[in-house]
């Protein structure tokens, strides 16, 4: 085979990946990739996010968002709402930042403005949102059940996505079958 | 040649494998990922060149990770193909690995190491010193080829960071599809930070090689950053030192940035600081593709995040905004927000204001206005060197739980200073949305810009978006018309749109 073909048997071997993909194996069953990292100062909850350690305390909801995206200021106040409702249920929530350098001074007057009480990390070098999230939409919302099995995955907020969330919420705090 | 052809018969193999496992107990060990693929074919967009018109391209890009644990490996290969591709700029059909890596984990006690092999993202503190990430608005995707470890002590009270290696950059910029050689500039660095309750300090230090032709530097950033939370007081202080030594002689710079938070009533307050004085990205050598260099640090701007800066190396300033709830624990706020900058370089003095209103109801409604307006002059003579007016608006109007409505609209209006004479022009996009029980997406747009008045170039832009998510795993979206670039939320999902014009079929798959 010359140059060209076997460039082009490459490249439709890669496509061929990228669509042969079985949508129903959607994320559901993935296990969630465990990372830590550091709330972002001056907001309500300091420490160190650890999502492995966070599981076994109950399912987690990964919230990536950014200063800069107006729909992650409608969806993160609904979300503060679910968490003060759910979270004595064993309910969890984190806002990931996936702010750079430019806007990151933004992030906690954000969060606390929008009245927001979950932990929030920022994502600074963008490892986390690599794996997540690689094509760094925002918002982007990851439910991950106890078993550290990703449930969910959402690109956006609209009403409909709210509408749906209290559902898929109450199905994430089922306890999981044996 | 050899290695990627193994790579994707063992990446088709592993897709292939799960593909068929969906039953199968899930853990320990898992392989997940991402594909997306883009086919697109590129007419005029009417910008006076040539060489980004008339071509298609098909681009898949694929990650695949196994999980097991305390050990992850991940791997991601990109690919091009292009048709009729004009000459003048490097576009090539190719596939490749752009990204290995191999990440450990070893917990102790109260003690924890992690170590990275091959490609990881790095950044010290606010990015000054070291700010190894994906910036889309500029379509650089740089990470360090090396190893990497974070030593955490005490439940984090202590972490220390060591790593080493070489630049790596993905070899496609997102923009043009220009092709670029890795820069392969060597740095080292090491982070030292201690947690004591509230309070975060810590040091760093980065070393940089570039070893090219005309351009052999080393440069050395070192520093340190304080953080601490008072109450409802947050403070953030990091104050840095720079050493070049370049073909010319050596310079020297320093930097220093911070930052307060607060919340008093019903009042939120950020003031950030900057005094940057001869302070240069960390760069390393010549993209191919282009005539400036990779970089690989990012100071804060303290800037909208739409605003243009001509210089963020040599500059003191400052910026306070103030948000104003209108009710104890209510969704509505009014903003106000003012910067005033001198730069050095530019022999300027910027100011900048804005403000606006942020309402939201309860079920979903939310309206965001604002306005503003930045002036430029020169320090010495006080003439007008630039002025731009913008207003910008935000609804979204639920129509019922299952159809909601999103209107985005943005216009500034620029006044530029060219010798003895003024230039005028504006930009601007408008967009309305309506999206469908979640599944279908509906966008028509609007984008102007008439900043190039010369005969042909392109002025309007319109566009129209269908998008479907046939499942949480399977989005695909079609896209007909022409777009300028920018920052873009569709579907209520944020992202940097390069400049377009044609026909794109986007598929999104996660696995």
């Amino acid at each position: 085979m010359n140059s060209v073909t076997r460039r082009s048997l490459g490249w439709l071997g890669a496509l061929a990946l990228g669509w042969d993909v079985a949508p129903a194996r959607a994320a559901v069953g993935a296990k969630a990739s465990t990372f830590r990292l550091r709330a972002v100062p001056g907001t309500k909850w300091q420490g160190m996010f650890d999502l492995s350690e966070s599981l076994k305390q109950g399912p987690v909801v990964l919230s990536f968002f950014a200063t800069w995206c107006r729909p992650c200021e409608v969806e993160l106040p609904v979300l503060q709402q679910h968490f003060t409702r759910l979270s004595t249920r064993g309910l969890q929530i984190v806002a990931v930042a996936i702010d750079g350098p430019e806007s990151t001074a933004q992030i906690a007057p954000t969060v606390r403005r929008l009245g927001v009480e979950f932990p929030v990390v920022h994502d600074a070098d963008s490892r986390v949102t690599s794996r997540y999230n690689p094509r760094r939409f925002a918002p982007f919302m990851v439910l991950i059940d106890t078993q550290g099995r990703i449930k969910q995955e959402r690109e956006g907020w609209t009403q409909a996505h709210a509408a749906a969330l209290p559902a898929q919420l109450e199905a994430l705090l089922k306890p999981a079958a044996p | 040649m050899l290695l990627r052809w193994l790579v994707v018969i063992v990446a088709g193999c592993v897709v292939s494998h799960e593909a068929h496992a969906q039953e199968a107990p899930p853990l320990p060990v898992v392989t997940s990922g991402a594909a997306s693929t883009l086919l697109e074919w590129r007419t005029n967009n009417r910008n006076g060149i040539s060489t980004d018109d008339n071509y298609g391209d098909a681009l898949v890009r694929s990650q695949v990770a196994v999980d097991a644990e305390t050990v992850r490996v991940g791997l991601r290969f990109d690919s091009e193909l292009f048709a009729r591709k004009p000459l003048g700029i490097d576009r090539r059909n190719d596939l490749r690995i752009e990204r290995v890596n191999l990440d450990l984990e070893r917990t102790s006690g109260r003690h924890r190491v992690t170590a990275n092999l091959g490609d990881f993202y790095a950044q010290f503190g606010r990015g000054l010193v070291l700010s190894l990430r994906r910036v889309d608005e500029l379509g650089l995707d740089v990470a360090l080829r090396g190893a990497r470890t974070d030593v955490a002590l005490a439940d984090d009270k202590v972490v220390v960071t060591l790593l080493a290696g070489e630049t790596n950059s993905v070899n496609v910029e997102s923009q043009q599809l220009r092709y670029t050689t890795d820069p392969r500039d060597r740095l080292a660095a090491s982070r030292w930070e201690l947690r004591l309750a509230d309070t975060t300090m810590a040091m760093h230090g980065v070393a940089l090689k570039v070893d090219e032709l005309n351009n052999k530097t080393t440069t050395l950033n070192y520093g340190g950053s304080l953080d601490t939370t008072v109450g409802p007081l947050g403070l953030g202080f990091e104050v840095d030192g720079q050493q070049r030594q370049l073909v010319n002689g050596d310079r020297s710079g320093m930097a220093a940035y911070a930052t307060a938070t607060a919340r008093w009533l019903r009042t939120s307050w950020l003031l950030e600081l900057k005094h940057y004085d001869q302070f240069e990205p960390l760069r390393g050598r010549l993209a191919t593709h282009q005539d400036s260099a990779f970089v690989y640090s990012f100071s804060p701007t303290a800037e909208r995040i739409d605003q243009e800066l001509i210089d963020n190396t040599n500059i003191t300033g400052g910026r306070l905004k103030v948000d104003f709830s209108t009710a104890q624990a209510s969704a509505s706020s009014v903003f106000v927000s003012a910067g005033l900058f001198q730069s050095r370089f530019a022999d300027q003095w910027f100011a900048h204001g804005y403000g606006g209103i942020d309402q939201r109801w309860n079920g979903g409604r939310a309206l965001l206005l604002s306005a503003g307006y930045r002036r430029e002059w020169s320090a010495t003579s006080g003439d007008l060197a630039r002025a731009i007016a913008h207003a910008e608006s935000d609804f979204i109007a639920p129509i019922s739980a299952a159809y909601s409505l999103h209107f985005i609209a943005l216009h500034q209006s620029h006044v530029e200073a060219l010798g003895a004479s003024r230039r005028i022009f504006h930009r601007g996009n408008a967009s309305i949305e309506l999206d469908i029980k979640a599944r279908w997406v509906a966008v028509a747009g609007f984008d102007w810009n008439n900043q190039n008045q010369a005969p042909g170039i392109r002025k309007g832009f319109g566009y129209g978006v269908l998008r479907f998510r046939v499942s949480d795993a399977l989005i695909v979206q079609l896209f007909a018309g022409s777009q300028r670039g920018g920052i873009r939320c569709i579907a209520g999902a944020c992202r940097d749109f390069p400049p377009f014009s044609g026909v794109r079929l986007d598929t999104t798959v996660r696995f």
